[in-house]
């Protein structure tokens, strides 16, 4: 995974799901890139942590099934931060897949 | 299969105890991480935990090792944060004027044996309080760093600040020590500030 693109991820799903705890988020993944991507679970708890004390997310807790967790939502600050990352990634996409695979012009 | 109350009341141990995930805050995330994945697995509880824990060995401490560290960052931001907000700003340029007012009416001396001290009681008890939090099962990593990083900022007034104060000319001692005795003021508000924070998680 490149750096930085695991909050990228992260940002995207919750734009997507509203809000998410973070074994859903590690299983979503997967489960979208049919196991090709996985999270390094080390990873996303910092990064869920980071982008929390960052703003960019909110948390709510909840009891469910007999413990508490932690579910992670974007905050008005993060969704639109969720856009600029996701036009930026875009962009590196292109220009990548321009420069790996470049069209042959005659 | 379903994790009963007993059931997770085991994992938070084995993660208190054998991990040594002393946080709260901390804790159950991981916990929570760890009850999702084992809930969906084949058996009995008692036959798969101790093989389950053992392969999850890895992320719980790399977890709370990474956690651990972006909380230490954490507190100290919370710092700076707190000396660039306006009502820090404020009360600093409040205490400057009182204290100067006050070395201009009794003198340095009078001042130095009243006040040089003042950034370090003012916040005691609060730091106290938190230091005997760390022995209950209350503890948390968030308020924890604050606590730390604030404290750290008055021991260096302590051991190194306080002598430029007492030797200093007297418009270098007041800005100095109001600065100190302004964070120090300041250090209870963010304190509240992150007990709110945290008030969710017991």
């Amino acid at each position: 995974m490149y750096k930085g693109s695991l909050t990228t991820i992260v940002m995207k799903l919750l734009e997507e799901n509203g809000r998410m705890y973070g074994y859903e988020i590690t299983q979503k993944v997967k489960e979208i890139t049919q196991g090709e991507l996985k999270i390094t679970e080390g990873a996303l708890y910092p990064a869920l942590h980071k982008l929390e004390a960052d703003g960019v997310l909110e948390v709510e807790v909840e009891n469910v099934d007999n413990r508490l967790r932690k579910y992670y939502k974007l905050t008005e600050k993060g969704t639109a931060e969720t856009v600029n990352r996701l036009a930026e990634l875009e962009d590196f996409i292109r220009n990548m897949q321009a420069l790996v695979q470049p069209k042959i012009t005659n | 299969m379903t994790l009963s109350k007993e059931n997770i009341a085991v994992i938070d141990k084995i993660l208190l105890k054998k991990y040594g995930l002393i946080y709260r805050d901390i804790r159950l995330e991981i916990l929570d991480h760890l009850a999702s994945e084992l809930e969906i697995s084949e058996g009995t509880f008692d036959e798969k935990i101790s093989e389950f824990m053992e392969s999850n060995k890895e992320f719980i401490q790399k977890t709370n090792q990474l956690l651990t560290q972006q909380y230490s960052k954490n507190g100290l931001q919370q710092v700076a944060k707190t000396v660039f907000s306006l009502p820090f700003v404020l009360l600093y340029a409040i205490a400057s004027l009182a204290f100067y007012y006050l070395i201009a009416v009794h003198g340095k001396d009078w001042f130095l044996t009243y006040f040089d001290i003042l950034p370090i009681v003012i916040p005691a008890p609060l730091s106290l309080i938190e230091l005997y939090s760390l022995f209950t099962s209350k503890r948390r990593l968030y308020t924890f760093s604050l606590v730390g990083s604030f404290n750290m900022i008055f021991m260096i007034y302590l051991f190194l600040v306080i002598h430029l104060v007492r030797k200093a000319d007297n418009i270098y001692a007041v800005a100095v020590f109001s600065f100190f005795f302004a964070l120090s003021l300041m250090y209870y508000y963010s304190y509240w500030v992150a007990k709110q924070h945290t008030k969710k998680l017991i």
